[in-house]
C-alpha cells in the first residue's frame, strides 16, 4: 500500500514538473506572440490606424459567395431620378400654390397623383404643414441643437467642385505646365501596371491611405446607373460611358456618439464630407496614373446608386431599412464610389446572414417614426428583389425634425449598428457561426429587451404630437444648454 | 498574464478548500465549476463594458438577468457537490 501511495506521488511530482515546465514554455511564446502583434497593431499608428486596416478588420474571405445576396427576378432596368421621389416632389414644390390646387399642377404629376393618391397626400402635407410647423417649432426648441447644426454645417464646409464637363473629358487626366495637374493640357500615357490584382491590393491600399474606413472593388453594373442621369453632371448622353468599367467602393462612419443621437443631434454630414474628399483624391489618385476616374460622393454629386455598389465589392449586405450592413460597424457607414477603366480584379460579394437576420428582426421598421420601412416580405423592383421603402414617407420625416436634418433611427436602433468591442464582436461572430439561426433569435430578443429606446411617436417635434426626443442622450459636446446662453 | 496567474490561485485555491471540506472531486466536476468561472468571467466585464458605451440599461438588465442565472448555477453547484462528500478514513 505504502508502495503504491509513493509511486503515485512520484507520479504526481512529476506530472506538475512537467506541466510547469510546458506552461513556462508556452508562456514565453505567448509573451513573444503578444510582443510581435502588438509591434505590428494597426492601433499602434496613432492617428492612422484605419489606414492601416484597423477599420476593415473583418476577415470577408470566411464569408465571400460567388453572387451577391439580391436576387434578379424578372426584366431589370435603369433607375430614373426624375421619376423618383425627389424629382417628383422637386417638381410639385415648384408648381403647388393652394390657390390653383390640383389643377395648377403639369399633366405628368397630375397623372400620377391620380394613379398614387397617398403620394400627393404626403407632398402636399409636406410644403402646406410640416415646413411652416418646423419652422415655428425650430424658433421655440431649436436653441438645444445649435451646436449640433453647427458642427454639421462644418462638417460639410469643403464641398467638391461641381462637374460640369461630360465623362469623356472631365473623368480623363490632363496634365499642364502648371502646378495643377489635373486640368488642362495633354493626355498623360497611362503607367503600365504590372497585374490587376497587385493593382487591386494597391489601389484600396491608398483609398485607406486617402482617409477611407473601408474600400472594395466591383464591375460597375449598368442597372446601378441613373437612366436620366438625373443629376445632370455634364451629361450630353444617357449611355453608360464606356470607360466607367470598375468601380472602387469607399466607405466612412459618422461619428459614433451623435450617430447614437439620432434623429436630431446626428448627422449624416460628418461622413458624407469625409468620403466626399476622400473619393475626389482617390480619383485624382487615378487620374495621375495616366486612367480614368469620377467620384460619386454625397457632396459631389451622384450618377448612380451607391448601395448596390458596396454590396457588389463585397463590402456588406443591404438590410430591410435599404442600408448597406458591413461586418464591421453596421449600417453606420456612408459610401461613395469611384467610376474608373483603371484595371483591378473584383472582389466577390459576401453573406454574413444579413437576409435570414432582418426577415425576423424587425426592430428598424417598429421604431420608425414615419412607418417607411416594411414590416412584410421583399418586393420585385425594377427586377430585382428587395425592400421597398416609402421615401416620401422617410422625407417627410426626417424634414420635419428639429436639430440636423435627417433622422438615422433605422441606422442608430439596428442590432449590427454597435460599437466595436469584444461583446458586439463576440454576438456577431457567434451569428455567423450559428446555422440553426438559434443564436441569431437569443441575441435579437436580447437586443430588444436591453437596448430599447424611447416610442416611435416621441420622435416627431412637439407640434406633432413628440418631444424631440432622441435614441440615447447627446454626448456632452453637442448639448448646447451647456455652453450657449439660450 | 496576472489574470492568468489570478486564475491558478483561485483555482488551487478552491482545490483547498473542497479539500478541507471532503468534497470529492473529479474532472466532471472541476469541468463545471471551471465553466462557471468563464461565465462568471463574461458576466462581469459584459456589466462594465456597457457601462463604458454608455447602455446603463443594457448593463442593469444583462446584470440582473445574468446575476439571477450564475447564482441558481452556483446553487446547483454547491448543493450537486455537496452530496458526494469524501468517507473519512
Amino acid at each position: 500500500m505504502t508502495d503504491k501511495k509513493d509511486k503515485m506521488d512520484v507520479n504526481r511530482r512529476n506530472f506538475l514538473k512537467i506541466s510547469g515546465a510546458a506552461g513556462a514554455v508556452l508562456g514565453a511564446a505567448g509573451l513573444g506572440v503578444a510582443g510581435y502583434r502588438s509591434g505590428k497593431d494597426p492601433q499602434s499608428y496613432l492617428g492612422w490606424q484605419s489606414a492601416e486596416g484597423a477599420d476593415q478588420y473583418f476577415d470577408r474571405k470566411s464569408v465571400e459567395v460567388d453572387e451577391p445576396t439580391y436576387q434578379i427576378v424578372g426584366e431589370t432596368s435603369r433607375p430614373d431620378i426624375g421619376k423618383g421621389w425627389s424629382g417628383r416632389r422637386r417638381k410639385f414644390a415648384m408648381q403647388w400654390k393652394k390657390e390653383t390646387g390640383f389643377e395648377g399642377l403639369d399633366p405628368d404629376l397630375q397623372q400620377y397623383y391620380t394613379d398614387h393618391p397617398e403620394a400627393f397626400e404626403l407632398d402636399r402635407s409636406f410644403i402646406d404643414e410640416i415646413r411652416p410647423t418646423r419652422a415655428a417649432d425650430n424658433k421655440i426648441y431649436g436653441h438645444q441643437f445649435r451646436i449640433a447644426e453647427a458642427w454639421s454645417n462644418a462638417m460639410g464646409a469643403i464641398k467638391p467642385p461641381r462637374i460640369t464637363e461630360p465623362p469623356e473629358i472631365a473623368d480623363f487626366p490632363r496634365i499642364a505646365g502648371s502646378r495643377n495637374r489635373n486640368s488642362g493640357g495633354t493626355l498623360p500615357e497611362p503607367a503600365k501596371m504590372k497585374h490587376p490584382a497587385k493593382t487591386s491590393k494597391l489601389i484600396k491600399k491608398i483609398a485607406l491611405e486617402l482617409g477611407s474606413s473601408f474600400a472594395g472593388i466591383c464591375k460597375v453594373n449598368p442597372d446601378w446607373i441613373y437612366k436620366d442621369l438625373g443629376q445632370n453632371r455634364g451629361f450630353t448622353s444617357t449611355d453608360v460611358p464606356k470607360h466607367w468599367e470598375y468601380a472602387v467602393v469607399i466607405g466612412i462612419p459618422m461619428s459614433w456618439d451623435p450617430m447614437y443621437a439620432n434623429p436630431n443631434y446626428g448627422t449624416s454630414g460628418d461622413a458624407y464630407g469625409r468620403v466626399s474628399i476622400v473619393a475626389e483624391r482617390l480619383a485624382a489618385f487615378i487620374k495621375n496614373l495616366g486612367y480614368a476616374a469620377r467620384p460619386h460622393s454625397p457632396m459631389g454629386g451622384y450618377d448612380l446608386m451607391v448601395p448596390p455598389f458596396a454590396i457588389d465589392a463585397g463590402l456588406g449586405e443591404q438590410g430591410r431599412h435599404g442600408v448597406v450592413i458591413l461586418p464591421e460597424v453596421g449600417c453606420n457607414v456612408r459610401p461613395a464610389v469611384i467610376t474608373t477603366n483603371l484595371p483591378v480584379i473584383p472582389d466577390k460579394p459576401i453573406d454574413f446572414g444579413v437576409q435570414d437576420f432582418c426577415k425576423t428582426c424587425k426592430i428598424c421598421a417598429e421604431v420608425c417614426p414615419s412607418g417607411a420601412i416594411p414590416f412584410g416580405d421583399k418586393v420585385e423592383v425594377r427586377g430585382y428583389r428587395k425592400y421597398q421603402l416609402n421615401q416620401a414617407k422617410c422625407s417627410n420625416f426626417w424634414q420635419s425634425n428639429l436639430g440636423n436634418n435627417g433622422c438615422r433611427l433605422c441606422i442608430a436602433v439596428c442590432p449590427y449598428t454597435r460599437k466595436s468591442n469584444w461583446m458586439h464582436k463576440t454576438a456577431r461572430d457567434l451569428s455567423i457561426a450559428d446555422p440553426t439561426g438559434l443564436m441569431d433569435k437569443a441575441l435579437l430578443t436580447m437586443q430588444k429587451w436591453m437596448y430599447s429606446g424611447p416610442e416611435s411617436k416621441e420622435y416627431f417635434m412637439p407640434s406633432m404630437g413628440g418631444s424631440n426626443a432622441s435614441y440615447r442622450p447627446p454626448p456632452w459636446w453637442l448639448k448646447a444648454e451647456d455652453f450657449i446662453e439660450p | 498574464m496576472i489574470e492568468g496567474i489570478l486564475l491558478c490561485v483561485v483555482l488551487t485555491g478552491l482545490k483547498i478548500w473542497f479539500e478541507d471540506r471532503r468534497i470529492l472531486m473529479n474532472p466532471w466536476k472541476w469541468g463545471t465549476v471551471v465553466i462557471w468561472f468563464v461565465a462568471f468571467g463574461v458576466y462581469v466585464p459584459f456589466i462594465t463594458t456597457s457601462l463604458g458605451e454608455n447602455e446603463a440599461g443594457a448593463a442593469l438588465k444583462g446584470g440582473i438577468l445574468g446575476g439571477v442565472i450564475l447564482l441558481v448555477a452556483a446553487l446547483g453547484l454547491w448543493f450537486g457537490l455537496l452530496k458526494k462528500r469524501q468517507q473519512p478514513e
